[in-house]
């Protein structure tokens, strides 16, 4: 059995609930996370991340291992934070683990966050077993990420057996590139 | 490593759709985990237990919490009931359905599922109606009625015959004011 500690990772937390937040903060702590960074809502964390990339001592850390960010914020949500880690050229790195947090649990949008990029989905409410459970699936059992027209995230198929039917998409092999990272 | 920026920069093979990147898990390396994950999760120093700790201590201070939140959605209501203008009710119906929709997160996470159970309700009913009237009102009340009896008795977990009860009583509360 793995024995885990996450003494040396830096979480970011993005919450706007005051007293969810700092719940949040404490469970880690606990777990012992050695750096959770809490900010109030997709925008801060996007202004926190461009200083993380643009000027990495201001901001108080050199990079940010797993972002953990509620969905449902105002004025930027989790979903507009998670394009953004993906997608921009700003993101100081579009390969973070995101684990997206929500009360809206539905198999709808646990597809939805899986489409956006999102590493792994947590509905609340939650428990310390769960937490832990996504922190510890994050930590070992990567994926690679997929690089489409439409899409890029994290491998949205986890087994290795290829999906039934319709859902078995083979992509002749002149179509496929491998990207290592050996560094 | 190539990033995804790059590889768009590097004019690709014209043949090619799709781009796996196998990167290596810094992570891991970093948390030390390894091995297979079945099993129940193991942390470092007790670390686990610490956090169980913790939680308990969170769950004996989350009613305080929500009476707090339960007072101010009083007076939200208390601010429509005043004042029948449209664009004011529906701001405040809407800072109520937020309000709801974090209840209904973390009540099960604390102990009280029936505050998840409620807060659905009310955060579904606020997001579904348009119109904003007496009736509508009263539902709300409702709403925070029945949470106020869940929290001041601390009925946690589903509560049992009284769960059952506040429950029923919504149920009877929405059907006759819709």
């Amino acid at each position: 059995m793995a024995t885990y500690d996450f003494g040396l990772l830096t979480i970011l937390v993005v919450e706007d609930n005051g007293y969810m937040r700092r719940m949040q903060r404490m469970l880690l702590s606990a777990l012992g996370v050695g750096n959770v960074i809490e900010k109030g809502h997709g925008g801060e964390a996007i202004e926190f991340l461009r200083e993380v990339k643009e000027n990495p001592t201001k901001a108080g850390v050199s990079s940010v291992d797993m972002v953990m960010s509620n969905w449902q914020m105002d004025p930027i949500d989790g979903a507009m934070l998670l394009k953004w880690v993906r997608r921009s050229k700003e993101s100081p790195d579009r390969f973070i683990p995101f684990v997206m947090v929500s009360g809206y649990g539905d198999a709808e949008k646990v597809a939805e966050a899986r489409d956006l990029g999102a590493t792994e989905f947590v509905a609340k409410p939650y428990s310390v077993g769960q937490l832990l459970t996504r922190l510890m699936l994050v930590a070992g059992s990567p994926r690679q990420f997929v690089l489409l027209d439409t899409f890029f995230g994290p491998d949205r198929r986890r087994r290795s057996a290829a999906p039934p039917g319709k859902n078995r998409r083979v992509k002749p092999e002149s179509e496929i590139e491998i990207i290592h990272d050996d560094s | 490593m190539t990033t995804p920026d790059e590889t768009e920069a590097a004019a690709p093979r014209a043949e090619t759709k799709v781009r796996y990147f196998r990167i290596r898990n810094r992570l891991k390396a970093k948390t030390a985990g390894a091995g297979p994950q079945d099993g129940p999760p193991r942390l470092a120093g007790g670390a686990l237990e610490k956090a169980m700790k913790e939680m308990k201590q969170a769950e004996e201070d989350y009613p305080d919490w929500v009476l707090q939140t339960l007072t101010d959605l009083m007076a939200d209501h208390k601010a429509m009931v005043d004042d029948p203008d449209k664009g004011k009710r529906h701001k405040l119906f809407k800072k109520i359905s937020n309000v709801a929709h974090e209840l209904k997160g973390q009540g099960g996470t604390f102990g009280y599922p029936l505050i998840t159970i409620f807060g659905k309700s009310l955060n579904d009913f606020t997001l579904g109606e348009v119109s904003i009237g007496d009736n509508q009102l009263e539902i709300v009340k409702s709403h925070i009625d029945v949470m106020r009896a869940v929290i001041n008795d601390r009925i946690a977990g589903d509560g049992g015959e009284i769960g059952n009860a506040l429950v029923a009583s919504l149920q009877q509360a929405i059907k006759k004011h819709s």
